[in-house]
């Protein structure tokens, strides 16, 4: 105990000597032992840091899942949900946290999550841009969520169909695979297109109601098994209003 | 810190303003109720001082996942908040001082508490500290302006309390009932991080 810390605890029994000795003084004590010390660390002078400018919409994006009330959901084959609205019928939608892949699927995505590790472990993932004789209908650029990583997404009509195509610089992580989303405005609501895959483009599901997700979603999921959202998004991105002409 | 054989903080009969009740602040209790743009609030106002722990404990990119993990784990577990015991800033704290040992422990830059003996061995003390310089700040920031010069003088500037009443112009025992008033707050915002979550 520094002579420091002796003045202060002389200064509090000053007030009401009657605790000295109690259990309750002798807490109090400790805790000017704490302060004293941490203070005299000088630490305390130092600017906070402050978060990733995008990590609170990585957060949102969680936290807007009812995974984390702990609300347990049964689950059909097609998993048709959208937590708050109507489920569609043709539309492949749950809530972040609660998506199931076909057994299949899954199987699939471990395989195509070895093949990204592969390709990962050169450094840098980049996704192939696509044909020049695709109609581009509307950009958008995926912004990284707390990782250094970045992106671009191209919503295409490619021989008549709506299409996205990915580019995409990610961080290798052994171990891991991404997988790419679109989300509501709310990001109450999820649409897996499956793992992210160089070169791939990505079909839509036919009759989906783009314009209620036009969010574009990368999270980065470990090889588990676990087919749910891992709740740790790394670039998204808004393909806006143009969706609602698409 | 233990806090058995204690009543909590805001039943004990000392002075009028010597404790920490943060029941009547309407984000903590918006948060509490499961109001998701309250938890923006909080995370907006303790973003920062939850990522600077992180920052400077685990450091680089990981801090942003701890730093996220703690604001989900502190929503999946706001219930267990109980205002009058201590600031939310000192709640939060006492989460992300979990998450961030327990990353250490994972990430091996810290030894498994697989027995008494390594529990011992595995020094946390340097996360503790940077957790307490942390809360210290918030919290000195909550007090009242002549009770945050008077405490700074004594334990940053290290004045002796004649000092402190020649250099303020206060009255001695206006100096240590400050000091007493100023340490009461911060060890109820620091007893908050203690319990956790």
């Amino acid at each position: 105990m520094t002579d420091s810390d002796e003045r202060l605890l002389a200064a509090a029994r000053g007030i009401s000597n009657d605790s000295v000795g109690t259990p309750d003084e002798q807490a109090f004590e400790h805790a000017v032992l704490r302060i004293g010390n941490a203070a005299r660390s000088g630490l305390a002078h130092e600017s906070l840091i402050a978060p990733p400018k995008d990590l609170w919409q990585s957060i949102a994006l969680a936290i807007d899942s009812p995974m984390h009330d702990a609300v347990p959901e049964t689950h059909s084959a097609q998993d048709h949900r959208v937590r708050d609205e109507a489920p569609p019928q043709s539309e492949n939608v749950v809530p972040i946290g609660q998506h199931r892949r076909p057994f299949a699927k899954k199987y699939a995505a471990l395989l195509i999550a070895a093949s990204l590790i592969a390709v990962t472990a050169a450094g840098i993932l980049t996704l192939r841009r696509g044909d020049t004789n695709d109609t581009v209908i509307e950009r958008a650029v995926l912004k990284p969520l707390g990782t250094n990583a970045d992106g671009e997404v191209a919503l295409i009509r490619h021989n008549g169909r709506l299409e996205l195509r990915v580019n995409a610089k990610l961080p290798p992580r052994p171990g891991h695979y991404y997988e790419l989303w679109l989300a509501n405005r709310k990001v109450s609501g999820l649409v897996s297109l499956g793992p992210l895959e160089p070169g791939r483009l990505y079909n839509l599901p036919p009759g989906m109601q783009l314009n209620r997700f036009p969010l574009v979603d990368v999270s980065i999921e470990a090889e588990d098994g676990n087919p749910l959202h891992s709740s740790k998004s790394v670039l998204r991105g808004d393909l806006g209003d143009t969706l609602r002409t698409a | 810190m233990s806090t058995t054989d204690r009543p909590p903080l805001a039943h004990r009969a000392y002075e009028g303003d010597a404790v920490v009740n943060n029941s009547t602040d309407p984000v903590a209790r918006a948060f509490i109720r499961g109001d998701a743009d309250a938890l923006r609030s909080v995370y907006e106002r303790h973003g920062s001082l939850v990522h600077t722990l992180c920052a400077r404990t685990v450091g680089g990119e990981t801090a942003a996942d701890v730093t996220q993990e703690v604001f989900l784990a502190a929503w999946k577990s706001r219930g267990n908040y109980d205002p009058t015991r201590g600031s939310l800033a000192g709640w939060l704290v006492g989460i992300a001082r979990f998450k961030v040992i327990s990353h250490l422990r994972k990430s091996g830059r810290i030894p498994q508490p697989t027995d008494i003996l390594l529990e011992i061995a595995a020094d946390t003390s340097h996360v503790d500290l940077i957790a307490d310089q942390l809360l210290i700040r918030a919290a000195m920031n909550e007090l009242p302006m002549r009770m945050r010069d008077v405490v700074t003088l004594a334990f940053f500037n290290d004045l002796t309390h004649d000092q402190i009443a020649t250099k303020t112009g206060l009255p001695i025992g206006t100096v240590k009932s400050d000091i007493r008033r100023g340490l009461l707050r911060l060890r109820a915002i620091m007893e908050a991080n203690d319990d956790g979550f």
